[in-house]
């Protein structure tokens, strides 16, 4: 790696760390972006300077968050890693997973005793119509004429403010 | 805690671990969405049967998120933490972190080595997807909280 890649590979692990990500994850989603193959575990670990099985553990976290895909190779037997196929799609449908399944939380929390307190209860409605305006919203820009952010836009539904 | 509410902080919990952030980070936020007063370190470690130095660090990225806010009681000198209520913020500081992230990634597109085409369309690509979800972003915090906010 020349020393621009390199630049970004560490501020990809230093992003990920300031949301509370591990950092060798980030370093690692940045390492697979800027490469034109997919890589085994070795070259992996050698490229970032960590061990063998901190790039597994770290890997199979992408993996498991969807934006890292593991692919064989034909009379090899390693595992090697690439960046999912169609990711900016595949990263909006993780969003939307992501809201949808924090809209469902927040309307369950209402029938908890906790929510019988009007300050509660306006906190859980608030938070649930501006996960779901979100989801909705990201829905259409990524499913409307021309696809991913073609601007394709309708009103959030919802009073958040 | 009523049993309702201890199964909505675990769920919480486990929806922060889905996206690889500690689950306790989630069931502070979870705890502190059910609270009406602050609460202080020692009360949080408490309900939560974890220790004061977790609690800290949690607390402190999701104050970092604009989700919590840190508070004080008069002739009280601890710390203490309410789920924060301003939902333009979060939206703002997230507005934040995907501008940050295009960013990044058109660096990433510019840096890539003329012999790695697909590396340098996927890093356009998701550049171009940021973009458009950092305006989206933006048109929603106008449209929610008023021209001041976008």
């Amino acid at each position: 790696m020349d020393g621009r890649t390199q630049d970004v590979v560490e501020r990809m692990g230093l992003f990920f760390e300031r949301d509370g990500l591990s950092r060798i994850a980030g370093r690692l989603l940045g390492h697979l972006l800027l490469s034109e193959t997919p890589r085994s575990l070795d070259e992996l670990a050698e490229a970032l300077q960590v061990s063998k099985s901190s790039v597994s553990i770290n890997v199979r976290l992408l993996e498991r968050m969807g934006t890292v895909e593991r692919v064989t190779i034909p009379g090899d037997r390693r595992d090697y890693y690439r960046i999912a196929a169609d990711l900016p799609r595949r990263v909006s449908g993780m969003w939307r997973e992501r809201l949808a399944t924090a809209h469902d939380l927040l309307e369950d929390a209402l029938d908890t005793p906790a929510a019988e307190t009007s300050a509660v209860r306006r906190r859980l409605v608030r938070g649930a119509a501006l996960v779901e305006g979100l989801a909705e919203a990201l829905e259409d820009a990524m499913d409307g004429p021309g696809g991913v952010g073609s601007g394709s836009r309708r009103d959030g539904s919802g009073t958040v403010a | 805690m009523t049993p309702a509410e201890e199964q909505f902080v675990e769920r919480f919990g486990r929806h922060f671990e889905a996206d690889g952030v500690p689950r306790i980070g989630g069931r502070l936020y979870g705890y502190l969405l059910l609270q009406t007063e602050p609460r202080s370190l020692d009360e949080l470690a408490d309900a939560l049967h974890v220790s004061k130095a977790s609690i800290s660090t949690n607390a402190r990225l999701l104050v970092q998120w604009g989700l919590v806010e840190r508070a004080t009681r008069p002739g009280d000198r601890r710390d203490f933490y309410a789920a924060a209520d301003d939902l333009a913020g979060v939206l703002q500081l997230r507005l934040q972190r995907v501008r940050a992230m295009t960013d990044l990634l058109g660096t990433g597109a510019d840096a890539v080595p003329a012999d790695r085409p697909d590396a340098a369309h996927r890093l356009t690509e998701m550049a171009r997807f940021h973009a458009a979800a950092a305006e989206l972003l933006e048109d929603l915090l106008e449209r929610w909280f008023g021209p001041d906010a976008g």
